[in-house]
């Protein structure tokens, strides 16, 4: 048997054979330690940074830490401190400390609205100092679609406290509004009184012109007729006079409102924007939240794990000779 | 001599690792290239017609579980209609079918073989094989229901034939027919061999229902022999499975089959509770019906026991249950 070994064409060199594939192996698995190590930034020189949060609520160890969106580093480690606030540890490589200086934050972003979180450090002042191991950098908490609510979340409070004071019966729109269409009517039956009472002046005058002429004693109970009729215009008169000194007043609150209603539609249309935004967004996100999950539903293997769609069934016809009275 | 044998024999290693990298080349990747197109297959989305017809049969079937068989009908109608107007010939067999066995259900055994007449027209002419079976099946057991036994089992034989052939599941269910319509015909041995391969297959796919049948047909056969200590068995082993499926009109006939076999025995005290049972089963149910039957069986056994005070109540709670029954259909 042993002959046979020693004989054998395929076994000579056989140490040698060996040992240049187990060499090669080494060789191999050391190319793939290195590029893994580099992908994971093993042998770069890294210093940490620290930033302090109110909640730990999107962070996990090991998330990427981003620059101008390029990935600098990595959360390290998360703690409590005496305060219980969340003590963020960030791991940061060396070579781009000097983008790191006095005017720099901290953010938490996400990738999209649905994509996975990050941290971001935006860039410092150029003039000022670095950060230095072990420092503090300060935190900013925003992005996301959790920020979206919360940021309209005060605009939609004050449309609704426009929509308030505008449909307020006590308020001033109401109340103006109310004098407006009083005083639009008052004038108009006031107009009418005034020109019903020059009316009858007018005819009382003829009357008047001709009693007058004969100067008959039974044309005396007419003067006193025409007395009574010029008092009465006169009382108009001093209405009206009343009337257009109300008028500057509610002039003015009628520009009031106005400009009440200006603002309210300067308001609209600067926050407007926004809130379509956000709507669209949203409806964006539902919309293709609902495609990626139909698609993943129909992917292998997912499709295998959901239970089979409901078909087309026949009833079953019972082997046995019982009968349903 | 050695230097050129030595080549020849590394010429030959060679070859032997050449031949298993063409093999793996050969087999391996078909399967990968298989697997990532199953992989990748995308499911086929049914027609809004045809999710409409889903729809409508699940509706169809819960108005059955609740005995609304009228309002099944009209939904299988609708699904029927459905499916004619997309000229789904497939969907119209199953409607048919369908309509044919809710019919034979309520005992309206002209309009079932209506039904199921079409159904064979469209089946026929599509040489759809799996509906052609279905509607023989279905034919088989109107005749014997109908009490045409012989051409029961012509029929079933046809559905049998196209069943095996395919490898159809519901093989066992068709043998469980055959093997009743068998006995019925006082073919005892045809029968046996029948229900017990009908055993065998449904256990083997694990059709629960029909095991519990072909358990119960064996029973029936047996006490058609007058072998009631063997039938007392299978309709014993029935009686379990029917339990664990709640199906309270198989419950109650099995219990009733048993107390038949106490009777034929004279252990008349032995079948009173298992009638009691069965009338408690099937009255609770919402079978009235099935539950005057019982209560018909307590009354004559009673008498045979000589307790006139039991036959007396049974009589009075026989006559107020018809009484029920019958206000309750004219409401």
């Amino acid at each position: 048997m042993d002959d046979t070994r020693d004989t054998d064409p395929r076994f000579r060199h056989l140490e040698k054979k060996v040992g240049i594939f187990v060499l090669l192996m080494i060789v191999g698995l050391m190319v793939v330690i290195f590029f893994v190590g580099r992908e994971r930034d093993l042998f770069t020189k890294k210093y940490i940074l620290y930033a302090t949060t109110e909640s730990g609520m999107g962070f996990t160890k090991g998330m990427p830490v981003n620059l101008s969106g390029f990935k600098v580093g990595r959360i390290h480690e998360l703690s409590l401190d005496e305060d219980a606030k969340v003590r963020v540890a960030i791991k940061i490589n060396k070579k781009y400390q000097k983008w790191i200086r006095r005017g720099s934050v901290t953010r938490l972003l996400k990738e999209g609205f649905i994509g996975k979180p990050v941290l971001e450090i935006t860039v410092g002042n150029p003039l000022k100092l670095k950060f230095e191991e072990g420092e503090e950098l300060p935190f900013e908490r925003i992005g996301g679609f959790e920020s979206l609510v919360e940021k309209a979340r005060p605009v939609l409070k004050e449309v609704e406290e426009i929509i308030k004071y505008v449909n307020n019966p006590e308020g001033d729109i109401k109340i103006t509004l109310n004098n407006v269409r009083k005083i639009s009517s008052e004038l108009v039956s006031t107009s009418k009184e005034m020109s019903d009472t020059i009316k009858e002046i007018k005819s009382t005058a003829v009357q008047a012109n001709i009693l007058l002429g004969s100067l008959n004693e039974d044309a005396m109970p007419m003067v006193g007729k025409v007395d009574g009729l010029l008092d009465k215009a006169l009382n108009i008169v001093s209405n009206v006079e009343n009337l257009s000194k109300r008028l500057p007043a509610i002039t003015e609150k009628t520009e009031e409102t106005i400009e009440n209603m200006r603002m309210l539609s300067e308001i609209l249309a600067g926050e407007g924007t926004d809130l379509r935004g956000l709507i669209k967004d949203s409806a964006d996100v539902l919309k293709d939240t609902k495609e990626l999950l139909k698609g993943l539903k129909g992917t292998w293997p997912i499709r295998l794990m959901l239970p089979p769609k409901e078909g087309l069934r026949l009833l079953p016809l019972d082997g046995s000779k019982i009968k349903r009275k | 001599m050695t230097e050129s044998s030595g080549r020849g024999v590394r010429n030959k290693g060679y070859r032997y690792y050449h031949q298993k990298a063409a093999h793996y080349v050969l087999y391996f990747l078909p399967c990968m290239i298989l697997l990532i197109g199953c992989g990748g297959r995308k499911t086929v989305e049914l027609p809004e017609a045809q999710k409409e017809a889903v729809v409508l049969h699940q509706m169809a079937e819960n108005a059955i579980n609740k005995g609304r068989y009228k309002v099944a009908l009209k939904i299988m109608e609708d699904a029927l209609i459905l499916h004619s107007s997309i000229d789904d010939r497939n969907g119209e067999a199953i409607d048919l079918i369908n309509i044919g066995r809710i019919f034979l259900r309520i005992g309206q055994y002209e309009n079932a073989e209506d039904r199921f007449n079409r159904a064979l027209e469209i089946a026929t002419s599509d040489k759809n094989d799996i509906m052609l079976s279905e509607t023989y099946a279905s034919i088989g057991k109107l005749h014997h229901l109908r009490g045409n036994n012989k051409q029961a089992i012509e029929v079933l034989e046809m559905a049998i034939g196209i069943d095996r052939k395919m490898g159809h599941s519901m093989l066992g269910s068709r043998l469980n027919l055959i093997g009743i319509a068998f006995s019925k015909e006082g073919r005892y041995d045809e029968a046996s061999g029948a229900l017990k391969e009908a055993l065998k297959i449904n256990q083997g796919n694990g059709l629960e229902m029909e095991v519990a049948n072909s358990y119960r047909n064996f029973g029936d056969l047996f006490f058609e022999e007058k072998r009631q200590q063997e039938a007392k068995g299978y309709f014993i082993k029935a009686l379990e499975i029917d339990k664990r499926r709640g199906d309270s009109l198989k419950i109650g006939a099995d219990l009733k089959a048993l107390a038949d076999i106490e009777i034929i025995e004279s252990n008349f005290k032995d079948a009173i509770p298992l009638l009691e049972r069965a009338y408690k089963v099937h009255l609770n149910a919402g079978m009235p019906e099935l539950a005057v039957e019982n209560l018909d069986r307590l009354i004559a056994t009673y008498r045979e026991l000589g307790d006139e005070g039991m036959v007396d109540i049974y009589q009075m709670e026989r006559e107020s249950l018809i009484d029920i029954t019958e206000r309750n259909r004219n409401d």
